[in-house]
């Protein structure tokens, strides 16, 4: 046995490359594994770090909603709780506007907070003080980047206008720009004493929200429950909804969990392929050994145990390298803005997941080695010994039935399973596209070899001929096909999601048919009027929207709801509405009726004529369907209603935001509007820049995306180059007859880079063929987390693929046609 | 008319350190039209001997001369042209190319010199009537027997009517009636076409077919 193992041990180490090939399709198989599993824990941390910034150890927060008698509320109720918790933290909150020496205006955003029960919930690290306790009257805490930004210093005065009236308040503290005072370069934090907010806001002895954190956890939930009893009329919940951060995390989750599946397929078909050659290598010494008294079991478990060390070894270090690659994936993740507002990339893994990585690992080298192993381990003595191993390779008619078979559940099985199914039939679909082309390659590769030797005679003369024929059931250019187009159908599906996203994007901004979008407090009719008479402006209109209403069952929600203006709706936005937009959209204003996105339409299972149950601020209202349009638009969760409803059922004084038609360069325009609102807090961008900001961070989650197919087509080519050396091994034999019957050195090379372009040409094609199936199931998944984005396939993206293809052959094969022209004929001839 | 000559041909090997003289001044001289048996004990450098003549390896010194030209003076190329037109190679173990039917593997040569199959389908016709396997054209090599085996290899030297046959051991690899069969083959195209054939063998029955046997032993000619 320790002869075997021996012999086991110095195969591993003869053939390095090999090795190698085995070790890093399972390192980087369990490491993006690994990170892609951690990313969603990754990201949900991210997101509530984010949460967690403003509202620190806060667990259960009550605040009013739209059925609250009044935005504040008392606190007696809350603090009957008290022995169930750490703490009770209550806060006022509103904004007030600072105006600086130079006359220019700024938003503040005040936070009034006792101070210790602050120091509870959400820490303060202050970098300075003054005269800070008792932390009373009209003191004010600043970050030290709001301090920098306006010019203040410790001690000084601060003039805020809080509900137009002004109130003078003392710097007493600056604090470090983290917690309650991280902000992302537009926002201004500030604390105040509480009851002076409260005061001033009429609204003394209460507050707007209360924060608690409970003794114990576990009793999370029913102290929501009671508190919710208590406080009736105002909600009572979660402080960060764990439900929504993982939806949202669940959202990056699954797009990365496809390209590892494509990786793993990839690794699995190298594996296997590197284990035939390993067991047929170890034939003759495993007939010896079993000739004089080794069973099958100690040979088979060789065997298994060199598949087993491969996965141990690979997963060990697929473990170190995924810290590494999550670690580059989440930094990924953060966008600029992020990284200016001081977040930092959230880093979080546990050791369940690195043990699934490794088990991973270990389950992929055994499973995907299995199969070479147990054909070998069928063989008689006998027959190993007396070398009379079958090679005839039957038909296989099953083969060609299981790979249409299931290329047609491919076809048939996203378009028919249930949203919630949606995800694992999907992922399963994109498995079994693999393995069909794999399965019908040999099929595919006949009708190619077919046309060549018809085109070849006329382009590469009779080398053509000979090269077209030698693709004919040669396992290693079927290998390398299957390679080929697996890594080709990887970069070509992220590369046309990527495709696709800018494509939309850009769609989704010819949309909206104006130049500028603006905020100003107080956007009213009046703000309207005056803003049309700025000295660039050729019309403006005052949009209404809302985010996040709730359907009247409490399932789900809209993310965003404009409330049209019939007459000039059409004008500013051009949403793909379906049918007759301008008597749909005069509809609009004669009732509670409403056009939602086709996505929304699938999602809530409605058609025309139903109605639809929002939660408003008076109450449910029903809204009537009454037409639909096509819109990736907050990714097709978007709904239409008359203005004149949405104002009223919202209660909505003001504009959401100002649209702007320009009759000069909006850049220029821009400054125009700036000046003339130059007393206010103003928040404008051009059209321009907001695609530019979409496209940003677009682009950050896409870079992620490409690393993991730019792996697979790694891991793809390295498995083509040791195909192509297995392959002049195994053909050094008829190499040599060539050569022997009169083929010239420069014939054989010629051939052998014909077969390598024939394969690379196939490969490339069936790649195509192969992306633009699982490309194909990709909607279904988009659609499955809330992301419609509609597929749109580049012809010069198929055309790269398929050039790349045959020039990663060609370059493969230049050592093997250099090796045969320097072949030894006689050794190659007459010795096996 | 001398078709093939060797003077004071010698081949030297490299094994580690060591120098192994395979042949030692082999004086040879073959007419055209016989049909020689190189015999000899293993290891005594017949099929080296039978490999320089058909320049699939290069003599340490000495010449080879085949129909009058000198090898050694060749290119790559010249040489190959030379072994799809003037020589044809029968090996012990077939070397067919496995996924290419009868067919294709006998007009391999024929492709090679860049001619037209089309131009030889009577040709091909003719020479699989001569090897008895004009019904198994489309078969592959696996579903053919040993002696079929080799008679496709046997095909496939002629089908660019060379001048002479080299044959390594042709029946090394077959049963006494199919290697009686493979050898009455050989006879018959030295005879009926006069065909040059040089012959490596172990076995006397197999020299018996032809009309000189030269014995090689420790790399020298004997007798």
């Amino acid at each position: 046995m320790s002869v075997i193992l021996k012999f086991t041990i110095r195969n591993i180490k003869e053939k390095k490359f090999r090795t190698f090939l085995i070790l890093f399709s399972i390192m980087i198989s369990s490491a993006l594994f690994f990170a892609s599993g951690a990313m969603s824990g990754s990201v949900a941390q991210m997101l509530v770090d984010r949460m967690r910034s403003s509202v620190g150890a806060s667990e259960i927060i009550i605040h009013a909603n739209e059925k609250s008698p009044s935005e504040y509320m008392t606190t007696s109720a809350a603090e009957a709780f008290r022995e169930d918790m750490d703490f009770i933290a209550s806060n006022v909150f509103c904004q007030g506007m600072y105006k600086t020496d130079s006359k220019e205006t700024f938003k503040i955003d005040l936070n009034g907070y006792v101070f210790s029960e602050l120091q509870m919930m959400n820490p303060v690290a202050l970098e300075a003080e003054y005269n800070l306790q008792p932390f009373s009257g009209k003191k004010i805490i600043l970050s030290s980047a709001t301090a920098e930004k306006l010019k203040l210093s410790l001690g000084d005065s601060m003039d805020l206008k809080i509900n137009d009236v002004k109130h003078r308040f003392v710097i007493s503290g600056i604090a470090q720009p983290k917690g309650v005072f991280l902000e992302d370069g537009r926002t201004n934090n500030a604390v105040v004493p509480r009851e002076t907010l409260a005061t001033l806001l009429n609204a003394k002895g209460r507050v707007s929200a209360i924060h608690m954190k409970p003794k114990d956890m576990s009793r999370k939930q029913e102290l929501i429950d009671s508190l919710s009893k208590a406080y009736g009329r105002y909600t009572v919940r979660e402080t960060i909804p764990e439900e929504d951060i993982r939806r949202g995390a669940n959202a990056f989750n699954v797009p990365f969990m496809m390209m590892v599946v494509m990786v793993l397929v990839i690794s699995v078909f190298i594996i296997y392929t590197s284990f035939r050659v390993i067991t047929t290598e170890m034939l003759p010494v495993i007939g010896t050994f079993r000739s004089i008294g080794a069973t099958k079991r100690m040979t088979d478990l060789v065997l298994l145990t060199e598949s087993i060390a491969y996965g141990i070894v690979g997963g060990a270090l697929g473990c170190i390298l995924g810290i590494g690659v999550l670690k580059i994936m989440v930094n990924m993740m953060l966008i600029e803005a992020d990284r200016a507002a001081g977040y930092t990339a959230a880093v979080q893994y546990d050791w369940t997941q690195m043990l699934a990585a490794f088990i991973l690992a270990v389950a992929l080298s055994v499973v995907s080695s299995i199969i070479p192993i147990i054909k070998v381990s069928r063989i008689s003595v006998k027959d190993i010994v007396l070398n009379k191993i079958e090679s005839i390779k039957k038909k296989k008619r099953f083969r060609l039935w299981l790979g249409l078979i299931l290329l047609a559940s491919v076809i048939i099985a996203p378009r028919t399973a249930p949203r919630s199914a949606a995800i694992p039939v999907d992922m399963l679909c994109l498995v079994f596209a693999s393995i069909s082309v794999t399965l019908l390659i040999p099929y595919i590769t006949g009708g190619f070899i077919k046309l060549f030797e018809g085109i070849y005679t006329y382009v590469f003369g009779n080398e053509g001929i000979l090269a077209a024929k030698n693709l004919r059931e040669n396992k290693s250019v079927l290998n390398n096909i299957s390679l080929l187009s697996m890594g080709i159908s990887a970069l070509l599906i992220i590369n046309t999601i990527s495709f696709s996203v800018s494509r939309e994007v850009g769609n989704a901004y010819r949309t909206l048919d104006y130049d500028i979008e603006f905020w100003v407090p107080n956007l009213d009719r009046q703000k309207l009027m005056l803003t049309e008479k700025i000295d660039g402006v050729a019309d403006a209109y005052g949009n209404y929207q809302v985010f996040g209403t709730e359907l009247a069952d409490g399932k789900d929600r809209i993310s965003c709801i404009i409330g049209a203006e019939p007459n000039k709706f059409d004008d500013y936005f051009d949403i793909g509405i379906v049918g007759d937009k301008e008597s749909l959209l005069r509809e609009l204003g004669r009732d509670r009726n409403i056009i939602i996105a086709n996505a929304l339409k699938e999602k809530f299972g409605v058609d025309m004529g139903d109605s639809i149950n929002l939660r408003t601020k008076r109450g449910d209202r029903p809204y009537r369907i009454i037409g639909f349009c096509e819109t990736i638009m907050y990714n097709g969760q978007i709904a239409i209603v008359g203005d004149k409803y949405l104002k009223s059922d919202m209660e909505l004084k003001y504009y959401n935001d100002m649209l702007v038609k320009t009759s000069k360069p909006p850049e220029v325009v821009k400054e125009n509007i700036k000046k003339y609102f130059g007393s206010e807090d103003i928040y404008i961008t051009t059209m321009d820049e907001m695609e530019k900001s979409n496209n940003e961070s677009n682009k950050a989650m896409f870079s992620i995306f490409r690393i993991f197919s730019i792996m697979a087509m790694v891991i793809g080519v390295f498995g083509i180059l040791n195909n192509f050396a297995i392959s002049f091994m195994e053909r050094k034999r008829s190499l040599a007859m060539f050569r022997s019957m009169g083929m010239s050195k420069g014939q054989t090379v010629k051939m052998i880079f014909i077969e390598a372009l024939s394969g690379g040409i196939i490969g490339g094609a069936v790649g195509v063929f192969s992306g633009v199936v699982n490309i194909s199931v990709v909607p279904y998944v988009m659609r499955a987390i809330d992301l419609p984005i509609p597929i749109h396939y580049s012809a010069v993206l198929m055309a790269v693929s398929l050039a790349g293809g045959a020039a990663v052959t060609m370059i493969a094969s230049v050592s093997p046609a250099l090796k045969s022209s320097r072949l030894n004929i006689i050794e190659a001839v007459k010795y096996e | 008319m001398q078709i093939i000559e060797t003077k004071n041909l010698n081949k030297t090997f490299k094994m580690g350190d060591l120098d192994i003289e395979v042949l030692k001044d082999i004086n040879l001289s073959i007419e055209s039209g016989e049909f020689v048996s190189i015999m000899g004990p293993s290891g005594s450098g017949k099929s080296t001997l039978l490999y320089l003549i058909g320049g699939l390896d290069k003599p340490t010194s000495g010449s080879v001369k085949i129909k009058g030209s000198e090898l050694s003076e060749m290119k790559d190329k010249e040489q190959s042209i030379m072994r799809r037109r003037d020589i044809g190679f029968v090996f012990q173990f077939y070397n067919l190319i496995p996924n290419l039917s009868v067919e294709e593997n006998v007009i391999l040569p024929v492709l090679l010199d860049g001619k037209k199959l089309k131009d030889y389908r009577n040709k091909l016709d003719d020479i699989l009537e001569v090897v008895g396997l004009a019904d198994r054209r489309a078969h592959t090599p696996r579903e053919l027997s040993g002696g079929q085996q080799q008679r496709v290899a046997i095909a496939r030297a002629l089908v660019n009517e060379p001048d002479i046959i080299l044959a390594d051991e042709p029946i090394g690899n077959l049963d006494t009636k199919t290697g009686t069969e493979v050898m009455q083959l050989l006879q018959r195209i030295n005879r009926e076409k006069k065909k040059t054939i040089v012959q490596v063998t172990h076995s006397k029955e197999a020299a018996e077919y032809g009309n000189r046997i030269i014995n090689v032993r420790d790399g020298r000619v004997w007798g």
